[in-house]
């Protein structure tokens, strides 16, 4: 069935053939687009100073196309997932939390899409510290803060903080189980939670 | 001496035809183009989906004052990709509720297949610029999402099949097939086998080149990972606590399930880049990584994710087999006779509307009026077949009226919505009157039967003579 198909589908090439010229502007560009997709994906970190430049020369064209991606997921390990504390500030003396990825939200692909937004901040914010030595000097942080400070009116400031959801050991969750019959609650914030890391407090602009 | 330097020379000629022979065989033997057509349709749902989610908090992603600020993009992309560019940073946040609604209605053309050359384009300058603009919220679903529209639109053959824009060919084709069908009552509609296609090889091959990349990619940076060797990543994945839909930490006391789970999800990203390639490998090849997208879906909730993977992966699946699915195993064999008034103007319409979705040949129309019935089907009977519409299965089963109109539905993937109506209890009931009461009062073809009106040929009457029509 396969190879009757095929066959089909080669006698059907002879007569839609596409002309040498055509065929040979095709091999170019398809050529030429592979080994770019390639080089992008050899050019993410770790990487040699060779894959890097090679990288780094065509972004161009991945800026052009939205390609250039690496696809190295949950390499080399799954990592902790960073969850954003936002303590929102009111005139009146109130404050209220704001919890990223929240976990009431609904549809599940908003959920998706606030858990990349807790993981970009964090990498912003590394970037920002390792730079600057100041982790407010984020911009996502800023630019979080000031959405925050928007969404919530009457707020004054944003305080913004970071932690880790950590992957617990196995060995200790199987000895609670032999112990108390159950599983762990991995929510419990003394067992599973990296201590905050504060990015900095943002004043709102409340004119 | 001389041949010490001529069979060098004769072996990089050799090799040399034989990587442009095999590059060719690859890239330009024309292909079936059905597989690329359900990848746009999947691609499409998934692709107004995530617009759609978007449209949830359209100010919070896109806006001036959103989590990530016009400003800042342009900034970050300046940096990091300076000729990244995005349809929304030029948006105003007034008329941001407009365009998302224009963008969601070409996804949804571009889903159907219609004017897909066009929707291919624009739906991938929109998931493109989408992405752009919202650089923070961006996880793998978008890029694979993003890689499938380029290529869905840079070939332009993603319509070529499984499509509005191949229906309305058809249709067309078939209207006036139907209108020259021959004495002998029956007539053929063109086959419902897409024409094999360069360019849609290419689509094909590239998004398999391009998935065989990723696996690869994915595969290896993972041996970077001490937890990927020990055998213990695994579980750093179902028991990470955002993640998570379902509690499965009782795996912790099974140390080497997940162990094995481990090695065989990193096994099968390294082995696939090879094992693809190979013709009784792929099969097993693609169940498995389905599974293992659908287990990723139920247990990180990564449900889009994983569904575009599977997406991708539906490149790899053989065109006649898709269409197998639907239109049975033996290609070009009748599912059922159509027995249909040729002399009825709108039932000769009905009959190049549901022809035209036929997925290949399963109902033969046959005109009851130049043949004679009984023949079709002993138990017909000429009286019975002018009341209603008659459908004569493969297995000698007969329908009539509006439970033949919905088993002719039931046959065709593009009808099947409608079809679908048809288990809403009651629906039957009334849809049978509607369908007798529109039978009994449908036009028919004037009879000619004196001088006079062979003089002027009813205008109804459009095919000419020569070709045996049935005006009488």
């Amino acid at each position: 069935m396969d190879q009757l198909d095929t066959r089909k589908a080669e006698s059907a090439g002879e007569s839609t053939g596409w002309p040498p010229w055509l065929r040979v502007v095709a091999t170019i560009a398809i050529v030429s687009h592979a080994a770019l997709i390639w080089i992008a994906a050899w050019g993410g970190s770790p990487a040699s100073r060779l894959e890097m430049s090679w990288r780094d020369g065509f972004r161009w064209y991945y800026g052009l196309i939205d390609q250039g991606y690496t696809y190295r997921y949950y390499a080399p390990e799954p990592p902790p997932t960073p969850v954003l504390r936002a303590v929102i500030k009111y005139k009146d003396g109130k404050t209220e939390e704001v919890r990223i990825p929240n976990r009431d939200i609904q549809p599940r692909m908003l959920y998706q899409r606030q858990l990349a937004l807790a993981n970009h901040l964090l990498n912003d914010v590394e970037a920002a510290r390792a730079g600057t030595g100041d982790a407010s000097r984020s911009r996502w942080a800023q630019s979080y803060a000031k959405h925050l400070g928007k969404t919530h009116p009457g707020a004054v400031s944003v305080a913004l903080s970071v932690e880790m959801h950590l992957i617990p050991d196995p060995n200790e969750i199987r000895r609670q189980i032999d112990a108390t019959g159950k599983a762990p609650d991995l929510d419990d914030p003394n067992q599973f939670y990296s201590v905050p890391e504060r990015i900095g407090e943002f004043p709102c602009d409340v004119s | 001496m001389r041949r010490l330097l001529t069979d060098p020379l004769q072996a990089v000629a050799r090799l040399a035809n034989a990587v442009r022979d095999g590059w060719n065989r690859f890239v330009f033997t024309p292909a079936d183009p059905t597989s690329l057509g359900v990848v746009r349709v999947a691609t499409g749902i998934l692709a107004f989906w995530s617009l759609f989610v978007y449209g949830l908090d359209l100010q919070g992603f896109f806006g001036s004052t959103g989590w990530s600020t016009p400003e800042g993009v342009t900034a970050f992309l300046k940096e990091v990709d300076p000729t990244a560019w995005s349809f929304w940073l030029a948006i105003p946040d007034g008329l941001l509720r407009p365009v998302w609604i224009v963008c969601l209605v070409i996804l949804a053309l571009f889903t159907c297949g219609a004017f897909s050359r066009v929707t291919s384009v624009l739906a991938w300058a929109i998931i493109a610029s989408t992405v752009r603009r919202s650089p923070v919220t961006v996880y793998g679903f978008d890029q694979i999402l993003s890689t499938l529209c380029l290529y869905l639109a840079v070939t332009g053959a993603s319509g070529k099949a499984v499509s509005l824009d191949r229906y309305y060919a058809r249709w067309r084709r078939n209207r006036a097939e139907v209108a020259r069908r021959s004495k002998t009552g029956t007539w053929t509609a063109p086959s419902g086998r897409p024409e094999p296609s360069i360019a849609a090889n290419i689509a094909l091959r590239l998004i398999q080149c391009h998935l065989v990349l990723i696996y690869g990619m994915a595969g290896l940076a993972k041996l970077q990972g001490p937890a990927w060797w020990n055998g213990s990543a695994f579980w750093g994945t179902v028991a990470a606590g955002e993640f998570r839909l379902f509690d499965l930490t009782w795996l912790a006391s099974y140390p080497q399930l997940i162990n094995a789970f481990t090695h065989a999800g990193l096994a099968v990203e390294l082995l696939y880049p090879i094992v693809i390639w190979n013709r009784a490998g792929r099969p097993i090849v693609l169940a498995i990584v389905t599974l293992m997208h659908i287990g990723i879906g139920i247990t990180l909730g990564l449900v889009e994710f994983s569904l575009v993977m599977v997406a991708a992966n539906l490149a790899f699946v053989s065109g006649p087999w898709l269409r197998s699915l639907v239109a049975g195993a033996v290609p070009g064999q009748v599912a059922g006779r159509v027995l249909y008034d040729g002399a009825c103007p709108r039932c000769r319409a009905s009959m190049a509307i549901v022809s035209a979705g036929d997925p290949d040949r399963l109902i033969e129309p046959v005109d009851l009026t130049a043949v004679d019935v009984t023949k079709v089907h002993p138990s017909l009977s000429r009286e019975a077949c002018m009341r209603s519409m008659h459908l004569v299965t493969s297995k000698r089963k007969v329908k009539e009226g509006y439970d033949a109109v919905m088993a002719i539905l039931g046959w065709t993937p593009l009808f099947w919505p409608i079809s679908l109506v048809r288990f809403i209890p009651g629906v039957s009931v009334v849809g049978r009157k509607v369908y007798n009461r529109i039978a009994a009062s449908r036009p028919r073809d004037v009879v000619c039967n004196d001088e006079v009106c062979g003089i002027h040929p009813p205008s109804s009457a459009q095919v000419p003579a020569s070709t045996g029509r049935s005006a009488r």
